[in-house]
């Protein structure tokens, strides 16, 4: 993107902003690295100097910019609702064009052209969480036509930490009778990574193969469990079928009765992911089916909602600052902590990988779950 | 001292991440709230006393300016460092140090954002008043600067009834005391003085308040006007009254919108103008004077009184009340806010002519404001990237300022005269005012290192 | 000095130079050679830059009810009495603000404010102007306030209860003169006439100098009018008096009271002696001798409730007696209090007053001490319980009275500054002065105060030498 782009997309935006200064609480990164750099003001006061010629795109701005986690906190605390990620991430396509951008990000994009997926694996072993799988035959989950397609994304296909969650999903819509598939090697990368990466022209490749496998199976609905995915076919992919999260489809299914829940004792709370709540809208869901779980105990984390506080996966920033990212995981474990409970709940793979990895790191006691992992839990309890 | 040397010596006593002086930094650190800009040549981010003072005592040895930024949410340009020099940004002193429950103090850094306090203490069962606008981003330190105010400050008094001493270190990196948390120490009141002085006399790294006992009871009533004038007149007659309610706040039409866009904070769209008043206080007695209030509303043809139900109504009140100005920049990307107070009795006057300004130079004026203290906010709507309508905006700014000093009033209630209001300082203070205030500036800061260009006009103008 | 000088700038009528005058207006034993009655600001402006030119030393003078207040002046040439400056400049009974010279005595303000109209406001639609088109409130109790009670109110001048930021035991609820001030015109140590602040209750434009001018005791300027805050006289007033055997009894009621969502206006603790300056005849006197009062104000539901609950936490803490005071005694019982200093001299002796700021937690502890050290002979005590001040007033007669009193003194503010407090010396004989510092020792912010005075006044024309560290 070159910045007469920049200015026909972002200008409006951000000359809405009265720097007011509103959002500086509401910013994660601000929270931590206490400078005017990583706050939401700064940010658009840095995208406005671009366009109007007061800043030259060099690799000063990049840190300021690839900071950013694009969890929309900002947005939420902003009268004027000025839409800093957006902004941001047209700035990281400027910077990206004149090759400002981190290295790691050109590492990234060339393994998505080769290997269509994040962890630079063969992308043949997407499939390989189904060693997970206890009492789902195979060809319940790879068939040519389906009612359902689960597109299962990257961190799920690949991080072991997030396996089971696949699996786990797998199995309850099998028991509730679903007809779904997979599409196993054919599902590619839905491109999220590229779009916070600072290449959004990459992601038309990806996104022609996904949307072409998706016809072949006729599905009517797409169903996900990664809100990052989600939110990327619905707002990149035009497509007129379904789009679904999993804790949607779970909250459906509880509704229709499909689910033999038994009672699981446990304290818990639930995590907003960004993706999910903020940016996509979906607040009540997960929470309807948690509390519809016998022997359940809610309670809210202190921001909830709309003011969730992002964990530090969002917008790359792991891959750019895994300091900055840690440290905001490390308040995310103590806001959860603060509730006193030792199980948070999230719908997220993104999610629940970093707030387990810095909870290891710092040798602290966290359960850390997906929805779809309770709910099975609570389906299989005897 | 070269600058490269300068920045060598500061991060030696704030350490190496806290001095920024990178092109996009300085950017950063050259804004506030308020339009004008302009560059530091140095931030330094420091986190005890101990460091500012050094950093200071450096800035005097080497003569550069040093300005104190909170959250710059300031509408007058109050940290923008017209000088360059050193900004000392307070985003890491922000510890709350001592919440002192049975005296009612507490004693906080700086950089502590003015709401955090307040929640702080308010699980002790106490209140820290004032409550401006901005508490969710505002800092102590600045709104000592600032000397800020509220809704709330009707009844209870703005940012300087609160202080009762400061920790400030001086012109040339000395640090010392004033007030405390014990009552009535003898001497000047240099706290009183400090509290307002936008940062120009010494830069405060304690600040030490009063709380008070939460109210037993609040009621919340929002008076929904058809027109402007019955809605004024309704605030001189609740004070002729007798009554003084903890608010009485006004909003007009074109702010409604912009609120209700933002939140829904159930204001009706197509009322001229609504208030809201609340009281608190014992509980006993609060329903004959809400009533007597209501009363008042509709003999001034209210249209409608609701009474907020429970916590959660309230708070929805409120927080499209505090979120007023940034709402209005949905409708233009920028507003200028003209901060001029008039003793209340010529509100109804001011405020028609501030209407009358509006027609005359063709911009959109929408009106938020603290009535029951007379404290006007008249919001000029525009675009800073036309220059034309951005000079006529500053033309009726100063005409509207003109208007409030000319009805007995002042240029600023409470954002401060920063760069902004240098101009019109010349309105209310005669050139021996201003000599009488250079005389404490020079006592305090002999040099001229804090803040320069700020709050005084020079002599000669 | 050549006192024609001054008859160039004002009648010679208002010039004096006669003994009987000049003794008069002596201060600490130092006799001015001159006194003069400004009328207006502008005289005082000229008198002013007439001492810069002659570098005579000039103590501005109220109605002297606070005059002891200070050190003894290093030099004294001139006294410019207020008594002139007694114009009431404009009373805003809607705004809810009143201006007026240094000279008004506080009582006449009060009387004239008390009996102020029904508040009436003029509205703001089509063509009304006359009398008759203003709107009036209809509630049946009428007039505002100036909330400020200090010693001596019907002696008192605006000027001294500024310049000395004399405050009584309602400051509790409603503040102090730094609270209440909205505005100030003074004329500056050099002889200009400054004017900072108006008519408005919310002012930021540049420094807010009016806080400074209170309590500075004239070394910065001498104050010629004032604008402040004023309320609403409030619907219902009374006062609850409860006796106590002990001390901590007294001082738990206090304390219960203070952590109370009530909102009383004043809550003094009295000695029996400082009891008896204010003797209310409704309370019977008690053995052991301890007294709470307790001022409420506002409306008449919230005093009625406050009156059952302060019954209550009264005899909680196992008040001897507790007697409500209705309006008539309540308003006789707070002046007597303010006025006890008067009640005072009796043959010949002289009063000294202590006054402490120490912190509300160890209230309990200063007043238990101050008991502990006090001498037999008459101490009355009075401390405001919600506030962390207390006073202490003495009768000296003989030198050796004078010993023990300064013995007292230093006892005393050795006491309050263990719990981070301060006493000064409001009145005194200036022989005790010489031995007991009024103000106690500077701190490290009297540097600043120090380059204040010196920036202003640059010739030490003002009281020089009354002020604290030698100011
Ligand atoms: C939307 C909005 C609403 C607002 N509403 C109100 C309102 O209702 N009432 C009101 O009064 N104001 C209001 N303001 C103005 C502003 O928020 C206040 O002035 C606030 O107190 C500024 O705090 P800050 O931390 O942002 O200080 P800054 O803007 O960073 O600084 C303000 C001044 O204080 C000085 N300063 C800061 N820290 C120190 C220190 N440690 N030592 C010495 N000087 C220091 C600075 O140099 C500067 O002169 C509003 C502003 C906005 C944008
Ligand atoms: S982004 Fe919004 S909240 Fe933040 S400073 Fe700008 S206008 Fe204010
Ligand atoms: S999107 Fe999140 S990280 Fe980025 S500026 Fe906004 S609040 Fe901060």
């Amino acid at each position: 993107m070159n910045i007469v782009q920049l200015k026909k997309l972002q200008y409006e935006e951000v000359a809405k902003c009265t720097r007011c200064g509103f959002c500086l609480p509401n910013c994660p990164t601000y929270a931590v690295r206490r400078n005017e750099a990583s706050t939401p003001r700064g940010r658009n006061a840095i995208t406005r100097a671009i366009i109007e010629g007061r800043l030259e795109l060099s690799d000063d701005l990049a840190e300021a910019i690839f900071t950013c986690l694009g969890c929309g906190a900002c947005t939420k605390a902003c009268f004027p609702a000025v839409n800093t990620k957006d902004s941001v991430f047209s700035d990281r396509a400027c910077l990206t064009e004149v090759h400002a951008n981190p290295k790691i990000f050109e590492k990234l994009s060339e393994a998505l052209n080769e290997y269509h997926n994040i962890s630079e694996d063969d992308n043949e072993d997407r499939a390989e969480w189904q060693e997970y799988l206890k009492d789902v035959p195979g060809e319940f989950i790879e068939k040519d036509h389906a009612e359902i397609v689960y597109f299962v994304g990257c961190v799920a296909s690949f991080f072991p930490m997030a396996q089971k969650i696949p699996a786990d999903f797998a199995t309850i819509m099998y028991h509730a009778g679903l007809d779904f598939t997979i599409l196993g090697g054919e599902e590619w990368c839905c491109g999220f990574p590229l779009i916070g990466a600072g290449m959004p022209e990459k992601v038309a490749e990806l996104k022609a193969h996904n949307l072409e496998k998706i016809k072949r199976v006729g599905a009517k609905k797409a169903v996900f469990s990664c809100p990052s995915c989600l939110h990327t076919w619905k707002h990149l992919y035009d497509t007129d079928i379904e789009l679904l999260h999993s804790s949607q489809l779970l909250r459906d299914l509880v509704g229709q009765n499909k689910l033999d829940l038994k009672p699981v004792e446990l304290k818990v709370t639930y995590h907003d992911p960004c993706d999910l709540g903020r940016n996509t809208g979906v607040f009540e869901e997960p929470r309807e089916v948690i509390k519809s779980i016998p022997g359940i105990e809610f309670v809210e984390l202190p921001n909830n909602r709309n003011m969730s506080v992002c964990c530090g996966g969002g917008g790359n920033v792991e891959m750019v600052a895994p300091d900055l990212s840690a440290a905001i995981a490390q308040r995310k474990i103590e806001e959860i902590l603060s509730t006193e409970t030792k199980t948070v709940i999230s719908s997220c793979q993104q999610c629940l990988r970093t707030i387990v990895t810095n909870a290891r790191r710092q040798n602290i006691e966290l359960n850390a779950m997906d929805l779809t992992q309770l709910v099975l839990k609570s389906l299989s309890q005897k | 001292m070269e600058i490269d040397a300068l920045r060598q010596r500061l991060k030696e006593i704030v350490g190496q991440d806290f001095v920024l002086s990178s092109n996009v930094d300085l950017m950063l650190y050259g804004y506030d709230a308020y339009l004008e800009m302009r560059r530091p040549d140095v931030v330094v981010i420091p986190e005890n006393t101990e460091q500012v003072s050094q950093v200071v005592r450096l800035a005097y040895e080497e003569a550069v300016p040093v300005t104190a930024r909170g959250s710059a949410t300031s509408l007058s340009g109050g940290p923008v460092p017209l000088k360059g020099g050193i900004v000392i940004h307070f985003s890491r002193m922000n510890r709350i140090l001592e919440i002192d429950v049975v005296n009612k103090r507490a004693r906080v850094e700086p950089g502590v954002i003015t709401l955090d306090l307040q929640t702080a203490v308010a699980k002790k069962g106490l209140q820290y008043a004032p409550d401006p606008a901005s508490q969710k981003t505002s800092t102590m330190g600045g709104n000592v600067g600032e000397n800020s105010g509220g809704p709330h400050c009707l009844k209870y008094g703005v940012t300087t009834n609160h202080i009762m001493g400061l920790k400030i270190v001086l012109y040339d990196g000395e640090v010392v005391d004033t007030g405390g948390k014990a009552p009535d120490r003898p001497g000047y009141d240099l706290t009183g003085l400090l509290v307002g002085s936008e940062g120009t006399l010494g830069i405060v790294t304690e600040i030490t308040v009063r709380l008070i006992e939460q109210p037993e009871a609040i009621k919340t009533l929002l008076g929904i006007f058809e027109t402007i004038e019955d809605a004024s007149n309704t605030v001189s007659a609740i004070i002729a009254e007798g009554i003084v309610p903890a608010t009485l706040e006004m909003m007009d039409r074109l702010v409604i919108r912009a609120v209700e866009e933002s939140v829904h904070a159930g204001y009706p769209q197509d009322a001229e103008a609504v208030l809201i008043i609340e009281l608190d206080g014992l509980k006993d007695g609060m329903e004959r004077i809400a009533d007597r209030i209501i009363e008042i509303c509709l003999a001034n043809k209210v249209r409608e009184v609701k009474v907020a139900k429970d916590e959660t109504e309230r708070n929805i009140l409120w927080t499209g009340r505090r979120g007023a100005f940034g709402a209005v920049s949905r409708l233009r990307p920028n507003y200028m806010v003209c901060d001029g107070t008039v003793p209340r009795t010529k509100l109804p006057e001011v405020l028609r002519r501030v209407t009358e300004i509006g027609r005359e130079y063709n911009l959109p004026i929408g009106n938020v404001f603290h009535a029951g203290d007379g404290n006007l906010h008249p919001l000029i709507l525009f675009d800073c990237r036309n220059e034309e309508e951005t000079a006529r905006v500053r033309e009726a700014g100063t005409k509207i300022l003109r208007l409030c000093v000319d009805a007995g009033g002042t240029i600023s209630g409470e954002h401060g005269i920063g760069l902004e209001k240098l101009h019109e300082m010349s309105f209310i203070f005669s050139p021996d005012d201003i000599a009488a205030l250079w005389k404490l500036k020079n006592a305090f800061d002999p040099v001229g290192g804090f803040n320069p260009g700020k709050v005084l006009p020079s002599l000669a103008s | 000095m050549d006192i024609k000088l001054l008859h160039g700038i004002l009648n010679p009528q208002m010039v004096a130079s006669d003994t009987a005058t000049l003794t008069r207006f002596s201060v600490d034993g130092l006799v001015p050679e001159a006194v003069v009655y400004p009328a207006n600001l502008s005289q005082v402006s000229e008198v002013i830059k007439l001492a810069n030119r002659e570098k005579w030393a000039v103590t501005p003078w109220g109605s002297g009810t606070k005059i002891g207040i200070g050190g003894a002046p290093k030099r004294l040439d001139l006294v410019l009495c207020a008594a002139r400056l007694d114009k009431i400049i404009d009373i805003d009974v809607a705004n809810l603000t009143v201006t007026a010279q240094a000279g008004v005595k506080l009582g006449d303000l009060q009387d004239l404010l008390g009996g102020a109209e029904n508040r009436c406001f003029f509205p703001l639609e089509g063509d009304l102007k006359s009398q008759a088109d203003y709107m009036c409130s209809a509630r049946d109790y009428k007039g505002v306030f100036l909330p400020l009670d200090p010693p001596f109110p019907d002696k008192a001048t605006l000027g001294g209860i500024i310049a000395t930021n004399s405050t009584g035991p309602k400051r509790l609820r409603y503040g102090m003169p730094r609270d209440l001030i909205l505005g100030v015109r003074y004329v500056s140590p050099t002889g200009e006439i400054i004017g900072m602040g108006g008519k408005t209750v919310k002012n930021v434009s540049g420094y807010d100098v009016s806080k400074i001018m209170i309590g500075s005791l004239g070394t910065l300027g001498i104050i010629g009018d004032i604008t402040l805050r004023l309320l609403p006289l409030p619907e219902q007033i009374a006062t609850i008096l409860a006796s106590f055997k002990e001390l901590t009894a007294a001082t738990a009621f206090a304390k219960r009271v203070l952590n109370s969502k009530l909102l009383p206006t004043s809550l003094e603790v009295l000695n029996r002696d400082g009891y008896s300056l204010s003797s209310s005849s409704d309370l019977r006197p008690s053995i052991g001798g301890w007294y709470v009062a307790v001022g409420l104000e506002g409306f008449s539901e919230e005093v009625k409730r406050e009156i059952i609950d302060l019954k209550d936490m009264a005899h909680f803490e196992k008040a001897i007696d507790v007697v409500e005071l209705g309006r008539d005694s309540t308003i006789v019982f707070w002046k007597n209090l303010a006025n006890c200093a008067l009640t005072l001299p009796k043959d010949g002796a002289t009063m000294v007053k202590f006054k402490a700021g120490f912190l509300i937690s160890n209230f309990p502890e200063v007043l238990e001490a101050w008991t502990n050290i006090l001498s037999n002979d008459f101490c009355a005590l009075t401390a405001s319980a919600g506030l962390g001040l207390a006073c202490a007033y003495i009768m000296v007669k003989t030198d050796t009275d004078i010993e023990s009193a300064v013995r007292l003194g230093k006892a005393f503010r050795e006491t309050v500054k263990i719990y981070g407090g301060n006493m000064v010396v409001e009145f005194a004989p200036a022989t005790l002065k010489q031995k007991l510092d009024q103000w106690g020792s500077p701190q490290a912010d009297f540097v600043l105060m120090r380059r204040i005075k010196d920036s202003v006044d640059p010739l030490n024309v003002l009281n020089p030498g009354r002020f604290l560290g030698g100011i």
